[in-house]
């Protein structure tokens, strides 16, 4: 079974519909969704960015665990958040 | 041929009428698909003034059975320049990925109508652009010079390049001014960096209008970074058709007396790189001072993010208190 959801970044500029496999974890369909959003994987000094993937469509829009399952945690339709962590500043500046 | 189950990401506005979709080596297409555009409701314009229009594609396209390095094909809008959205079949969803980018110029006012134009040359698969791009209403004139229509790519360098002399037009409501404002004198009293989201609209692609500052919680500043909280994101709109407008651009303070002035770091850059990299995206900068903090901008041009040589002067919120009361 598959669920068919919405998947948006931080911005909501790429925003894309995706089928997730139900019985799949969300840290298994992450891959495939920041693929898919054509999101980076490592920022410039080639450190990995951490995605992580919020239910837009729940009024507390709960983190989604890499442990859940796909089906237990969205619901057909639902949209899907992906967001990284976003720092500004530090003091080496240009 | 199965009902649209999908949708692609990317909404488009009318074009100088362009669309190229270039289709990675790895999948083909048959005749049974075809794109379909569907109407887009933008702002109050009710969806059913949307007339629905469709995309055909060419017959040398249709007939390429067997995979390929690359094709693409061009479709001009000759529409009235009202948004699009492209919906395609679950087949196509499974099957293909579709990159699109695009090339929008100024809103038409001619019927609605696609066509396709055949084929165009090749195009580099690499660097997708799959973004979104609503049309949000009419908005009172400001032009920015935006950028390339493909996301810049390359690392940040450690200069931003100079800039136009000017974004003549830039329009920043006096909501937004004043938000700016407090921003930047909350910044420069508790001497710790502070952030937050540009919300506005986009009245056509070469125009950015900045209509209120979302502020971000205060959760991770110090007096030289600021970490945005995760949620903060979340809870912006995302949604270009809704009056609550949609996400333009990020800004961030510097306290001055830190000696953090008027450039972006390297983490600005990458920031900026990485997550406000649509070519309409503004970067600003508040610089806060005892005197009167700064506003600067930065947007994108040929892939660079460049510093407009605009300042925006911002009344002191305090100041305009003081008179207030004095009154």
């Amino acid at each position: 079974m598959e669920l068919n959801v919405q998947v948006k970044d931080l911005t909501g500029d790429r925003c894309q519909r995706v089928r997730l496999p139900a019985g799949a974890t969300i840290g298994q369909v992450r891959p495939q969704i920041v693929e898919t959003l054509c999101l980076p994987e490592n920022d410039f000094d080639g450190q990995p960015i951490t995605w992580v993937l919020y239910n837009e469509s729940v009024e507390t829009m709960p983190v989604l665990s890499d442990v859940e399952r796909v089906g237990d945690a969205l619901q057909d339709e639902q949209v899907v958040r992906v967001i990284p962590n976003v720092i500004a500043g530090v003091a080496d500046h240009v | 041929m199965s009902e649209p189950s999908g949708q692609l990401s990317a909404v488009l506005t009318a074009a100088d009428r362009r669309i190229r979709v270039a289709v990675p080596s790895d999948v083909f297409v048959t005749a049974a698909e075809q794109l379909r555009f569907d109407a887009f409701r933008a702002g109050l314009i009710d969806a059913s003034e949307w007339p629905e229009v469709q995309a055909r594609v060419t017959p040398s396209w249709l007939d390429k059975a067997t995979p390929t390095e690359s094709f693409a094909f061009v479709i001009t809008l000759t529409g009235a320049g009202r948004p699009v959205r492209t919906l395609y079949h679950s087949g196509q969803l499974q099957r293909l990925k579709l990159y699109i980018e695009y090339s929008l110029g100024r809103m038409l006012t001619a019927r609605a109508d696609m066509t396709t134009l055949g084929e165009a040359p090749a195009v580099d698969v690499s660097t997708p652009a799959n973004v979104a791009l609503f049309w949000n209403g009419p908005a009172e004139g400001l032009h920015i010079p935006l950028g390339p229509l493909t996301p810049p790519t390359q690392a940040p360098t450690r200069a931003v390049q100079s800039g136009e002399p000017k974004l003549p037009g830039l329009r920043v409501s006096a909501e937004a001014g004043r938000q700016l404002g407090e921003l930047a004198e909350d910044s420069q009293l508790r001497s710790v960096e502070l952030g937050g989201c540009l919300i506005g609209c986009l009245p056509d692609i070469n125009h950015v209008a900045v209509t209120r500052v979302a502020r971000a919680p205060d959760v991770g500043g110090a007096f030289a970074h600021f970490e945005f909280d995760p949620r903060f994101w979340v809870v912006l709109p995302t949604d270009g058709s809704s009056f609550s407008g949609r996400v333009v651009g990020w800004v961030h303070t510097h306290v001055v007396e830190h000696g953090h002035g008027l450039a972006l770091s390297r983490q600005d850059l990458q920031t900026a790189h990485l997550h406000f990299s649509a070519p309409w995206s503004i970067t600003a900068l508040a610089c806060a001072t005892p005197d009167h903090p700064e506003m600067h901008w930065f947007y994108w041009k040929d892939g660079a993010l460049v510093r407009s040589d605009d300042r925006l002067t911002l009344a002191r919120p305090s100041a305009t208190r003081a008179r207030e009361n004095g009154r």
